[in-house]
């Protein structure tokens, strides 16, 4: 399909514990003060921009600012506490003397343009913000990058949930036997592997809205025959399954079709729903490469968002 | 790999369709009035697109009753307009939409959280299901009966020029063999009250690159281009997007450089990547807001790349007013018309140029000239900086 895509380097901030006095996942967040050292610009932050600038930061600490040629973000639904809190603004002050720090920080673009601010990158810089295709449009850019010559590339994920959104919702129905969730994913994408690199990036590929269950499996036996291989050669099906009955039975379909020789794993009974929780899995499979006891070569992330956004990330243990 | 704009599609204050908005630019007609789409305390011109949401949508069949986000709306008229110019069948797989949007369904949504705020069981669902960006550019794909893959991208003012250029690399990769791609946004309370808040709104009609200018007027609007590769060309394009550059500024959140570092990296790299000399560029089509910072970096960035031979420069934005995230959509659209009728577009409301720089834009509307090589910029919050290059097609 294309040149070598490995990741050489990962970082996340993702619940780690159910605090049982909330109805969604809440991300455990780390001491901010050493990895976003500049304290007047840490104070403008608000929590999934500090989520998303440490995450990212953490993942390039190692990475000369000038070796970093791209820097793609993703997000479904953006800084969502600094639009309430402007939003709130507008209405309370009558649109009368507001402080525009909410503005400037809901932008969708906040996270990526502040990573390259500190590090000083002035490499390509883009956002994606696509619902459940966000996280792989970003992914996507990143491979283009690498086949464009360039040797890393920083790709990341972040999503919040605030009990305003999950009010929203609830209320929408999105949450049926579902909980929700947040977090922050970045990856390293490299050109060339090192001591480090743990999996390799082999596939991608989304669709929107199909049409039934089978043309789901014949989309994804096409995509891995694609990548010269069959579903045999699956040893590990990770799927979005989120506890909502309907949802998740196209999961178990795939389950006991295509991959019933494969191990089977979940995540977002650890992360929680949100758009970009893919990013999750794929974190999930690259820390799990490094583990001794797993021996799976090829992983299958397959997920999908409301049944209408679907996505296939293919890795390959290094 | 080359890639061809084989359509256009552009909605704006100052008309929808490319005919409308031609005509307005050479009448020297502008977009700017008072706000009538929302209730607000703020009294700043805009350049509305001057059709309400029900005549959008009787314009596009859509049924009265149904909720759409104006953003959809506006993105919908002209990439159907743009896909019906390039004759392409919107079902083969091998096509791509790509669509920028600063708010998305904002509009919706402030109406929306009015009521929801104090009360959390009110606000009607159908008005927040469409809040997300990514909601217009489905809404627009199911509407023009596109199958295959489709994104979205938000960086702010410079959104649309990033959905551009990534249509031109899938195409470039192989991934995809056309692709629509440009930005929709609608005016709604959450951005002019953000724009206010920053005090980089003019209160009168904006005057970008004069000595007096004062602020941006904002205004919405969507443009879209069709990206092809050579061999899935079936009529004569109108140019080739024959370069583009994305680079980062990283000075400030919003605020520019004073060098204009960043506009520098996004035009030099858009020259680098054409492999095109600075003497070759024709008309520059300026990010030009009229906000102090924006127009003095810009200029700066500009006179360090041409020296003392600056080729003709305007800025449409005292038309159309600054549509954020179809800017770029709006823009781009024009600068493939620069191209293929050799236009140069009047930059209103200039009179004196900017002290300590002296750079002067083109005033008059000008139609014809053998024009080869257009730049575009756009650049944003977050020092996302953006340049197209647009050049005349050699072969077909």
């Amino acid at each position: 399909m294309m040149q070598p895509v490995y990741i050489n380097n990962v970082a996340s901030i993702h619940p780690e514990s159910n605090d049982c006095n909330q109805p969604y996942l809440i991300a455990s967040e780390p001491d901010y003060k050493t990895i976003i050292t500049d304290a007047t610009l840490r104070r403008r932050m608000s929590r999934i921009v500090k989520m998303g600038v440490a995450c990212g930061l953490e993942c390039i600490a190692q990475t000369a600012p000038e070796d970093i040629h791209a820097i793609i973000t993703s997000t479904g639904l953006g800084c969502l506490a600094d639009t309430e809190k402007f939003m709130n603004a507008i209405i309370d002050n009558k649109e009368r003397m507001l402080n525009p720090t909410a503005f400037i920080q809901s932008t969708f673009n906040t996270i990526g343009a502040q990573i390259a601010l500190i590090r000083q990158v002035h490499a390509y810089n883009v956002t994606y913000v696509h619902r459940g295709l966000s996280f792989e449009s970003a992914l996507l850019d990143g491979i283009l990058k690498i086949g464009e010559g360039n040797s890393n590339v920083l790709v990341g994920a972040i999503d919040e949930i605030t009990p305003v959104a999950y009010t929203i919702q609830k209320r929408l129905g999105l949450l049926k036997g579902t909980q929700a969730g947040e977090g922050a994913q970045f990856f390293l994408l490299s050109s060339e592997k090192n001591g480090k690199t743990l999996g390799e990036v082999k596939g991608l590929e989304t669709f929107v809205r199909p049409d039934s269950i089978e043309e789901i499996k014949d989309k994804i036996l096409d995509f891995i025959e694609r990548n010269n291989l069959t579903n045999h050669d699956i040893d590990w099906f990770i799927s979005g399954k989120n506890g909502n009955r309907q949802q998740d039975a196209i999961y178990a379909y795939l389950e006991n079709s295509l991959f019933s020789e494969a191990e089977h794993s979940t995540f977002k009974d650890q992360c929680g729903e949100y758009h970009t929780a893919s990013s999750y899995a794929l974190w999930k499979v690259i820390k799990t490469f490094g583990e001794e006891t797993n021996s799976a070569r090829y992983a299958l992330i397959y997920n999908h968002y409301q049944t209408i956004n679907h996505s296939l990330i293919l890795i390959r243990r290094i | 790999m080359k890639v061809y704009v084989t359509g256009l599609g552009v909605v704006s204050g100052i008309g929808l369709g490319i005919e409308e908005n031609m005509a307005s630019m050479k009448m020297q007609k502008h977009g700017m009035d008072k706000i009538t789409l929302f209730s607000t305390e703020l009294d700043v011109p805009v350049s509305e697109v001057k059709q309400n949401n029900s005549e959008l949508k009787e314009r596009l069949s859509l049924p009265a009753k149904k909720c759409y986000s104006r953003t959809a709306l506006l993105g919908m008229l002209a990439a159907k307009e743009a896909l019906l110019d390039a004759q392409i069948d919107p079902a083969s797989s091998r096509i791509g939409f790509i669509s920028s949007t600063s708010v998305g369904g904002m509009d919706l949504s402030e109406h929306f959280y009015s009521q929801f705020k104090d009360n959390n069981h009110r606000g009607r669902l159908r008005e927040i299901i469409s809040h997300d960006c990514g909601d217009s550019t489905e809404q627009i794909a199911e509407y023009l009966g596109l199958k295959g893959f489709v994104t979205t991208i938000s960086t702010a003012c410079s959104s649309a020029a990033n959905a551009i250029m990534l249509g031109a690399r899938l195409i470039k990769s192989g991934y995809l063999d056309t692709v629509i791609a440009g930005g929709t946004d609608a005016l709604c309370k959450f951005t002019l009250n953000g724009f206010n808040s920053l005090m980089i709104l003019d209160k009168v009609h904006c005057r970008p690159f004069d000595d007096s200018r004062a602020g941006l007027n904002l205004g919405e609007g969507a443009g879209y281009l069709v990206l092809q590769s050579e061999k899935d060309c079936h009529k004569k394009p109108y140019c080739e997007l024959s370069g583009y550059a994305n680079a980062n500024e990283a000075y400030h959140q919003t605020g520019s450089s004073p060098e204009g570092d960043g506009p520098f990296l996004s035009m030099s790299q858009a020259l680098v990547s054409s492999q095109l000399l600075p003497k070759d560029i024709d008309y520059i089509n300026v990010h030009g807001t009229g906000t102090p910072s924006n127009d003095f970096s810009e200029s700066k960035a500009i006179k360090r790349i041409f020296g003392n031979q600056i080729p003709p420069f305007s800025s449409v934005k005292a038309f159309i007013g600054h549509a954020l995230g179809a800017s770029e959509g709006i823009e781009a659209v024009y600068s493939a018309l620069s191209v293929s009728r050799g236009i140069i577009y009047p930059n209103l409301n200039f009179q004196k140029p900017i002290e300590g720089i002296g750079l002067s834009p083109e005033t008059t509307f000008k139609e014809g000239l053998p024009i080869k090589h257009v730049l575009s910029n756009s650049f944003g919050f977050g020092g996302n900086n953006s340049s197209l290059l647009f050049s005349t097609t050699q072969k077909i």
